[in-house]
């Protein structure tokens, strides 16, 4: 029979379910500051979930690592930077 | 000998075998999901410094946001994308019927996102809250909030269109697959697709925290 292997997607939906409720009801809680942290640090990890297990990027090649990495770290100087800017100008 | 049939027929495939294939469309999808991460990027960048300058703005004008639609279309992209990860190892193992199952679901998940939207903008429209759009908002709060939605429909609407492209892919995909069944490439065309799918979905992963969990304590 020829076979496909549900399980590990599946695994990965309901983590990906859970972690919405989290944020979703950790957003509802008066938390300050960490209410931004917790947001995007569970973003980070559901992002992380969908390219390890939807895209298999463990399968691919070594040119496409650099590439992944590339997008992210280009995001994260053009963000930096923009803010490192407007932060600098203390207007 | 060899050099005659090479002279009738010119082989025109770059590649020596189907592993070498896979590898070029693989990196080729995902440096152009590099270039998308950037222009998208923009619009993540922005909203960061305009948030950085109009807290309160942007904490008012959020909570103007419709919460709990936003975080059914979360839970409804997120399936859709286990829909595509079966779509594509069933497709792998060429079972022609739930490769089609799962396409089909991908799609209707996504129409079902997109109509879930529509219905957000329509809601916003009433309330005059799009920008150039006769926009109303508290007079201490109005520069900020403007931006707010300025980004919001941006990013939601660029997300949107994103997300319609998909549907598209995916719909031909199977319309596809339903008339001529499985060609050599199709795991390979279904495969690359779900690498864009999944990229949609990531993409709005982070537009969520961004646009619906703004100061909802």
């Amino acid at each position: 029979m020829r076979n496909a292997r549900a399980r590990p997607y599946v695994l990965a939906w309901i983590a990906l379910l859970v972690l919405l409720g989290l944020s979703a009801g950790s957003s509802l809680l008066a938390l300050g500051t960490f209410n931004l942290v917790s947001n995007f640090a569970i973003a980070a990890l559901k992002a992380a979930l969908v390219v390890i297990v939807f895209m298999h990027i463990r399968r691919s090649e070594r040119t496409v690592h650099v590439a992944a990495a590339a997008g992210i770290v280009w995001l994260a100087l053009l963000i930096a930077l923009s803010l490192s800017d407007f932060l600098a100008r203390g207007s | 000998m060899t050099h005659d049939t090479a002279l009738a027929a010119p082989n025109t495939d770059p590649f020596s075998d189907p592993r070498q294939r896979r590898d070029a469309s693989d990196l080729g999808m995902w440096l152009f999901l590099t270039t998308e991460t950037l222009f998208f990027g923009v619009l993540f960048a922005g909203y960061v410094i305009m948030r950085a300058r109009f807290p309160h703005a942007f904490a008012a004008a959020g909570r103007h946001t419709d919460f709990a639609l936003g975080t059914a279309n979360t839970a409804l992209l997120l399936t859709s994308s286990l829909c595509m990860a079966l779509a594509v190892a069933t497709a792998e193992v060429n079972r022609r019927r739930a490769t089609l199952i799962w396409l089909g679901a991908t799609a209707a998940l996504g129409i079902a996102f997109l109509a879930i939207k529509g219905f957000e903008y329509h809601a916003e429209y009433v309330e005059h809250l799009v920008p150039a759009l006769d926009f109303r908002f508290d007079a201490r709060d109005f520069r900020g909030a403007e931006i707010f939605f300025w980004l919001y429909f941006v990013m939601t609407g660029v997300h949107a269109l994103h997300l319609t492209a998909g549907v598209a892919v995916v719909v031909l995909m199977a319309a596809r697959l339903a008339r001529s069944g499985f060609g050599k490439q199709t795991p390979l065309s279904i495969e690359l697709a779900g690498l864009y799918w999944h990229f949609v979905d990531i993409v709005w992963i982070f537009v969520y925290p961004c646009l619906y969990l703004i100061a909802r304590s």
